[in-house]
């Protein structure tokens, strides 16, 4: 019947096939499976789509009528517009639309979009998922942004970490946390999780994922994990203390996971102390926050580890908070356990007491 | 289809009580005719089982049909801008004309600048199709018996 | 002082009133939906295919969209042009002088001349040509008081005519002197837009309206102020919709309707031009306000 196509006012040359030509262009932007590559680009197979495991279903399968025709001339329309970008961005010097034109050239690429949709994208395979590239790390926000940017603040909220240790947050980066597996926890925890003392034992792995443009070789990170519920009788409240402190860390956009491997004695300003919260003092907050630095850290500056007040440890540091985390704890059998581990006193045990 | 015997089993061991709760004892014909016809119509209107299935796309087609529609929205985006800067240029030339007519005929002007309430567009105007017809109107149109 | 959380929750609250909303204490939203871990395809997109609401709209091209934009718009564009037109005020609500101390906190008095406040009239640019916005047909049955039977099929009559689901219509108030109850079903109404829009209006003007004897188009009185034209149609009248016609002994009872074309014309003057456009045609004295 009646043909419609798009009209060009040039004629597809070899130059603007800019999707297409790695001799200059990074792996990841391509898909790395040979047959899904043909079966999108090429159209797919006779004998069915590739990703479609067994035969039987592959044969019960059924594309959409014309679909291959039609994303070929979509594919080039979106390649011409892709090559107008890539144009603009040789001619750019501002790095701020840099960033923003590489986005744009690759953020309609087929094959780019398939790579992040269908592979991990915390535990990131730099074949393909590469955060170096600004396109993945567009795609990453966004993703983040729709599922764990949310959860995570609803969880700081609900939970009053903000304003209890630091008045807000606007988070930059996403923090996940894991403890090591022999604990038995064996997953990237959710913020606001409530852990077994057995399972927090051990310190544990944070991983800094940033989607800014930051550069990865100066930037230093400071990581603070602070507990604000510890009863302190003396003024009938409570105090916070610090369990854990991590000064001028350097993270990459890929090699991002920090653990006891990557930092020295130096970088760390206080030991993790694991959480043994008393018996009958309720669930304690421990919350995680990550500081991108201003200045390499300081010794002049003191703090008192048991009674530790965190606003004015940043504001004297200079640190910006870009994420967050937080786990609880309570009390359980295995605290006296952990307590005889690390050598510390027996815990007290409190009591409902009317007046 | 079973030996003789095995059927006048069967007969036996399935009573002709019927336990099911709900089920439609009177037969669909009892309505009145005019009942039945307002059943059909309101079924004819209710969405039920005529949703059609999910569609399953395999991964490489989601990614064909997202790329396709993208290009669709970014298709018409264009011709979109491309229309309405087209309008802006006309709307900007018919003032300019406008002004320098002013400046040179105050009567040309007036009868340029005269208000077309009431304008109708002619009524032969169609609305295109691609194959129109070489008559228009068949106005000794007959209904076939 | 600084006021310092209590360990004990025996101890008082020195807080003589708290409010009820709890304060936020950061700038990003927060959409619950998306963080239930249940029915993870609801979350998509209305217009994303893996969701079940799927439904492709751009299936077919729309030619009463494309000759609006190829011809009508420009056209209008011209047609309502007027060289240094200003913005028109409409009637608006007037403040009391202050004369009197009761005029303090006092409603603004209502404008000279009517009853509500008037839009003000923007000369026509680029970018606010008329167009056809939506198309509300609306059946109202009246012997459905007495058979409510009837209310039902002239939704159906509605849904064959225009392919939409229709919204039943009740009676808002009680008539004694029409015999009407409130709440009583009394018909359908239906609101067409975009593809449906352009299929009832093709149909409307190129099989049925000249099919009807001695049409004489739309009067020129027509217009609701602010750039809504409305019409009606006789029962006998959409007995041509194709789609009664195929099936007449299906149909021995049809309902008239009444349509009203919503334009984004602001006067009727502007909104008739349009209209006819679109190959209505219209009679009588024209109204020109």
């Amino acid at each position: 019947m009646f043909r419609r196509s798009f009209h060009y006012s040039r004629t597809i040359r070899s130059s603007t096939k800019v999707w297409a030509n790695f001799s200059s262009r990074p792996e990841s932007l391509s898909i790395a499976s040979e047959p899904i590559r043909k079966c999108i680009l090429e159209g797919t197979p006779k004998q069915g789509p590739p990703t479609i495991g067994r035969r039987s279903n592959r044969i019960k399968y059924t594309s959409p009528a014309k679909i291959d025709e039609v994303f070929a001339t979509c594919y080039d329309f979106l390649q011409l517009q892709a090559a107008a970008k890539y144009a603009e961005l040789s001619q750019e010097q501002d790095p701020k639309k840099r960033t923003e034109l590489a986005v744009e050239a690759e953020m309609n690429n087929p094959e780019v979009l398939y790579n992040f949709q269908f592979s991990e994208k915390r535990e990131n395979n730099p074949r393909l998922i590469d955060y170096n590239l600004p396109v993945y790390r567009h795609l990453g926000r966004k993703h983040w942004e729709s599922y764990g940017q949310m959860l995570l603040m609803q969880r700081l909220e609900t939970l009053a970490v903000i304003p209890d240790t630091l008045p807000t947050l606007v988070p930059r980066a996403d923090v996940s946390i894991r403890f090591p597996f022999s604990t038995g926890v064996n997953r990237w925890i959710e913020p606001g999780d409530i852990l077994s003392s057995n399972a927090t034992s051990m310190a544990p792995t944070i991983k800094i994922q940033e989607f800014d443009d930051v550069n990865t070789e100066k930037q230093l990170y400071t990581i603070l994990i602070v507990n604000p519920d510890e009863p302190d009788l003396a003024s009938d409240s409570f105090k916070t203390t610090l369990s854990y402190g991590l000064v001028d860390l350097k993270v990459k956009y890929n090699d991002n996971i920090i653990d006891p491997r990557k930092f020295s004695k130096e970088q760390v300003i206080a030991n993790y102390l694991p959480p043994v919260p008393e018996k009958n003092t309720g669930k304690h907050r421990y919350s995680v926050w990550v500081f991108r630095q201003k200045y390499p850290y300081s010794n002049e500056i003191t703090f008192d580890r048991e009674n530790f007040n965190i606003r004015e440890f940043v504001k004297k540091q200079k640190l910006d908070p870009i994420g967050a985390h937080v786990w609880r704890s309570e009390w359980d059998s295995n605290v006296a356990n952990i307590r005889d581990k690390y050598g510390l006193a027996p815990g007290r045990v409190f009591h409902r007491v009317r007046r | 289809m079973f030996p003789q015997s095995l059927r006048a089993k069967k007969s036996i061991s399935q009573p002709m009580v019927n336990f099911v709760r709900g089920k439609r004892t009177k037969s669909k014909g009892s309505l009145s005719p005019v009942a039945q016809r307002v059943v059909t119509q309101l079924s004819v209107m209710s969405a039920s089982r005529k949703q059609p299935k999910l569609l399953k796309l395999s991964r490489e087609d989601l990614i064909k049909h997202q790329m396709i529609q993208k290009c669709w929205s970014m298709h018409q985006e264009q011709l979109r801008t491309k229309r309405n800067d087209q309008l802006r240029n006309q709307y900007k030339s018919a003032h300019n004309a406008m002004d320098l007519l002013k400046q040179i005929d105050s009567e040309l002007y007036a009868a340029a600048n005269e208000s077309e309430a009431g304008k109708r567009f002619p009524t032969e105007l169609r609305i295109p199709t691609n194959y129109p017809p070489k008559k228009i109107w068949y106005y000794e149109y007959k209904k076939k018996e | 002082m600084l006021w310092t959380r209590s360990f004990s929750s025996s101890s008082t609250c020195s807080k003589s009133a708290c409010s009820i909303i709890k304060p936020v204490h950061h700038l990003v939203k927060i959409d619950k939906t998306k963080l239930s871990p249940r029915f993870p395809e609801l979350k998509y997109e209305k217009n994303d295919i893996r969701s079940p609401a799927f439904r492709p709209t751009a299936t077919h091209q729309d030619r009463v969209r494309d000759h609006y934009n190829n011809t009508i718009q420009s056209d209008m564009l011209l047609i309502s042009y007027k060289h240094d037109a200003q913005v028109k005020k409409g009637l608006k609500n007037r403040e009391w002088d202050g004369s009197s101390p009761y005029h303090l906190n006092r409603q603004p008095r209502k404008p000279k001349g009517s009853d509500a406040q008037l839009p003000d009239i923007k000369p026509v640019k680029w970018h606010n040509i008329p167009e056809i916005e939506s198309i509300n047909i609306n059946c109202y049955v009246k012997e459905a008081k007495e058979n409510q039977l009837l209310a039902i099929t002239a939704a159906l009559q509605l849904q064959q005519i225009t392919g939409c689901k229709p919204r039943p219509i009740f009676a808002k108030t009680d008539v004694p002197t029409w015999k009407v109850r409130r709440g009583t079903h009394m018909g359908a109404k239906v609101e067409l837009k975009g593809r449906p829009m352009s299929q009832f209006l093709t149909t409307l003007t190129e099989i049925v309206l000249p099919r009807i004897r001695e049409y004489k188009g739309i009067k020129n009185k027509s217009g609701n102020r602010f750039g809504g034209i409305s019409f009606g149609l006789t029962p006998d009248d959409v007995k041509f919709f194709p789609e009664i016609d195929a099936s007449q002994d299906l149909w021995p009872k049809t309902f008239g309707m009444h349509i009203n074309i919503n334009t984004t014309a602001q006067t009727d003057v502007n909104a008739r031009t349009l209209v006819s456009g679109f190959a209505f045609p219209f009679f009588g004295p024209e109204k020109v306000k």
